[in-house]
C-alpha cells in the first residue's frame, strides 16, 4: 500500500546480530525472572497487604502522577520555547533542561535543598512567609521527582515539535483559527505521539526515582517513603516484603507502558 | 470592480537568492492562473497573500477592505483574512476524518455545531465525498484528498479563492477528472480565483488571464492566446509557448475543425487537448519524405526573432507556431505568405483527455 514499503529490505539480518540481540534480550529479563523465581507466592498477598507498602505504594502513585502534570504544565512549555521561540540564551536553557539527566540524582536532591530546604535561599522566606516546608514532605517528594523526570517530556516534545510540518498550522491559521485553537486542534494532536511517550517516560523515570528523593524528602514511612526507598529499606530487613514490591513496581511499570504502546505507538 | 477583487503589489525580500516583486489585480469571478517553473517564488507569492509571511513592501487589498498595508502599518492576520487556500500537498490535516477536515474553517469561526454541519453536508455531497465522511485522509486516493482539500477551502465562503498547484500531486488519469471538477467549481464561484501551477496546459485551461512569475518577477501577463502565440522570453517560450488545439478524438485521430491529426496512441477518445512545443514543428519547402504522418502544406504568416530561434506563425488548414533557428529560417528563406509544409511527429502530440467518457 505504501509505495515506500516496496523498498523496505525485511530480509533477516547478519547472524552475528541476532546473536547478539537474543544476548540484549536475556540481559535484560535476566533480573526479572530472577525476580518471578525468588517471589514468595503463597506469601504475597500479606506480604502487600502491610501498611508500609500500601503507604509506600500510594506516595509513589501520586508523586509520579502530580509530577507528570506539572511536567505537562511547565515542562511542555520549555519545549515550545525551545523548539519555536528564538532567544539570547537559549542554548544555557537546553543544558539546563538535560541538567537532571545527566547529574546523579543525589547531587540534584543536595541543590534541591540548598534552594528549597527550610533554610535554603527560596525555602528560607517561603517557610518565614507561609510556613510551608517542602522536605520531608509529599510536596518534596513531588518536587524531587518532577526535577529528575521532566527533562524526558521537554526533548521528546521539542523534538516532535521540530519534526511536524510547520504548514499544518499555517493551513489552519488561513481557516480561520486562532492560535489557541490551532495549538488545541492542530499542534497538540500532531505531536501527540511525541507527547504521549515523553509524558510515559517521565512518569516511568518519576515513579522509579530514588536518590532525589531520599536527599530532598527524606525516608519517613507514610510521609516520604516511596516505593523504591521501601525496598531499599526492605532489603536490609525484609527481604521477600522487598521481592513482593519489586514485583509490584514491574508490574505498574510494565501495565502502563503496554497500554500507551497499544494507544499511541501504533502498532498495527 | 477592482473594489470587488484583489488587488496586490506584493515586494518581498528574500535572504538567499532573488526576491519577490510583484503587482496583480484579480475581478471578482475571474481567475488568474500564475504559471512559473519551481522556485520562481510562488509559494512565496501564497504565504503573502495568505498573511503567513509578512510583506517587505506594498499593500493587498481584498473586497475593498485593506489586509495589508506597509506604509499605514495595516497587517491583518491569517485567521481573519476570508482567503480561502487549496494548498500544496493538500495539507489536510491527518488526524481528522474528512468530515472534520471540511468542518475545520466553519468552527474555528465559532459557527453552530448544526449549521457546521449542514454546511459541510452540502459540499460533500456536491463534491462525492459523502460516503468518505469518516475516512482519514491517509485512506484517501488522490484525487479524493484533492477534492476534500477544495471543499475545505471554498466551505467558508472565502473572498478569495487560491489554488495552490491543485493538481500537482494526481496521476495522468485522475488529473483530467479533478481538472473538471475545478473548472467546474471556478466557473460558479464569484470571487477572484488564483490558480498557482507550474503546468501551462493547467494554466491554460483554468485561467481566464495567465501571467507568468520568473526569479520573482512577472514576465507577461495577458490571456492564454497572448502568451502562447507571443511570448515575450525565452522562458515563457519554453514555458508557455505551446501550441495548444481542442478537438475530438476517435480511433488514433483528433479531429480539430475538420483538420485531423495522427495520435501516438489510440487510448483516449472523446474530447481531447492537444498540445505539442513549437520545436516539434519542422518547416520544409518541398513536401518531406519519410515518417511524419502530421503533414501539409500552409504559407507563412508571420515572423518573429526570438534569440537565437525565430518563432515562425503559419495560416490555415491549422494556425500553428513552429520554432526554428535563425540560421535555417535563413536559409529556407522563410517570410511572410511564402508556402511551406509542415510536418510533426505524432510522438511529439501530448493528447490529454478533457473529460473521462
Amino acid at each position: 500500500m505504501n509505495r515506500r514499503q516496496r523498498w523496505n529490505r525485511t530480509e533477516r539480518p547478519p547472524i552475528v546480530i541476532m546473536a547478539l540481540g537474543v544476548v540484549g534480550v536475556m540481559f535484560l529479563a535476566l533480573p526479572i525472572i530472577g525476580l518471578l523465581i525468588r517471589t514468595p507466592w503463597s506469601d504475597l498477598g500479606s506480604l502487600l497487604a502491610d501498611d508500609v507498602v500500601l503507604d509506600a505504594l500510594q506516595i509513589s502513585l501520586v508523586a509520579s502522577v502530580a509530577a507528570t502534570l506539572i511536567s505537562f504544565c511547565i515542562g511542555v512549555p520549555i519545549a515550545f520555547l525551545l523548539a519555536r521561540t528564538d532567544f539570547r540564551g537559549k542554548s544555557l536553557v537546553r543544558a539546563l533542561v538535560l541538567l537532571p539527566i545527566v547529574l546523579p540524582p543525589v547531587v540534584g536532591g543536595a541543590a534541591l535543598l540548598f534552594a528549597l530546604g527550610r533554610r535554603g535561599v527560596v525555602g528560607g522566606p517561603l517557610y518565614d512567609a507561609t510556613g510551608i516546608v517542602l522536605p520531608f514532605s509529599i510536596w518534596g517528594v513531588i518536587v524531587a521527582v518532577t526535577f529528575v523526570a521532566m527533562p524526558f517530556v521537554v526533548i521528546t516534545v521539542e523534538a516532535g515539535l521540530r519534526s511536524i510540518d510547520g504548514r499544518y498550522e499555517g493551513a489552519a491559521e488561513s481557516l480561520g483559527a486562532g492560535r489557541w485553537t490551532v495549538l488545541r486542534r492542530v499542534t497538540i494532536p500532531l505531536i501527540m505521539p511525541s507527547l504521549a511517550s515523553g509524558l510515559a517516560l517521565t512518569w516511568a523515570r518519576a515513579f522509579g526515582e530514588f536518590g532525589a528523593t531520599l536527599t530532598f524528602a527524606g525516608n519517613v514511612q507514610g510521609r516520604t517513603q516511596t516505593m523504591p526507598l521501601a525496598v531499599f529499606v526492605a532489603l536490609e530487613s525484609n527481604r521477600n516484603a522487598a521481592i513482593a514490591m519489586s514485583l509490584v513496581m514491574v508490574a505498574v511499570s510494565l501495565a502502563v507502558l503496554v497500554l500507551l504502546r497499544d494507544r499511541w505507538w501504533g502498532v498495527s | 470592480m477592482k473594489n470587488e477583487g484583489l488587488s496586490a503589489d506584493i515586494k518581498v525580500a528574500r535572504s538567499e537568492g532573488f526576491g519577490l516583486d510583484v503587482a496583480i489585480e484579480i475581478a471578482s469571478g475571474s481567475t488568474l492562473a500564475v504559471l512559473g517553473p519551481n522556485g520562481a517564488g510562488k509559494s512565496t507569492l501564497v504565504a503573502a497573500l495568505v498573511g503567513l509571511s509578512p510583506i517587505d513592501e506594498g499593500r493587498v487589498e481584498l473586497g475593498g477592505v485593506v489586509l495589508e498595508d506597509t506604509d499605514q502599518g495595516v497587517f491583518v492576520p491569517p485567521a481573519q483574512r476570508g482567503i480561502g487556500v487549496m494548498f500544496q500537498d493538500g495539507l489536510l490535516f491527518p488526524h481528522l476524518s474528512v468530515r472534520d477536515n471540511i468542518a475545520f474553517g466553519l468552527r474555528s469561526t465559532g459557527i453552530s455545531k448544526g449549521d457546521a454541519a449542514s454546511r459541510t453536508d452540502v459540499w460533500m455531497d456536491r463534491l462525492g465525498l459523502t460516503d468518505l465522511a469518516e475516512r482519514r485522509p491517509a485512506e484517501l486516493s488522490g484525487g479524493e484528498a484533492q477534492r476534500v482539500a477544495l471543499a475545505r477551502a471554498v466551505v467558508t465562503d472565502p473572498r478569495l479563492l487560491i489554488l495552490d498547484e491543485p493538481l500537482g500531486s494526481l496521476d495522468v488519469t485522475t488529473k483530467a477528472h479533478a481538472r473538471r471538477t475545478i473548472a467546474e467549481f471556478l466557473n460558479s464561484y464569484n470571487g477572484p480565483a488564483l490558480v498557482i501551477t507550474h503546468d501551462p496546459t493547467e494554466a491554460f485551461l483554468l485561467g481566464d488571464e495567465i501571467c507568468i512569475l520568473e526569479e520573482g518577477l512577472v514576465s507577461q501577463s495577458g490571456t492564454a492566446a497572448d502568451i502562447r502565440l507571443n511570448p515575450q522570453s525565452r522562458y515563457a517560450a519554453d514555458l508557455a509557448g505551446m501550441n495548444l488545439f481542442e478537438g475530438t478524438a476517435a480511433d488514433g485521430v483528433v479531429d480539430v475543425d475538420g483538420h485531423d491529426l495522427y495520435m501516438p496512441a489510440h487510448d483516449v477518445s472523446g474530447k481531447v487537448i492537444v498540445t505539442f512545443h513549437p520545436r516539434a514543428v519542422a518547416l520544409h519547402r518541398v513536401k518531406p519524405e519519410g515518417s511524419p504522418r502530421n503533414t501539409w502544406k500552409t504559407t507563412i504568416a508571420h515572423i518573429e526573432p526570438l534569440g537565437d530561434t525565430a518563432r515562425v506563425a503559419t495560416s490555415s488548414p491549422l494556425a500553428l507556431i513552429a520554432e526554428v533557428t535563425t540560421e535555417s529560417a535563413r536559409s529556407l528563406e522563410l517570410v511572410p505568405g511564402v508556402a511551406v509544409w509542415v510536418s510533426i511527429k505524432a510522438t511529439e502530440l501530448d493528447v490529454q483527455a478533457v473529460s473521462v467518457q
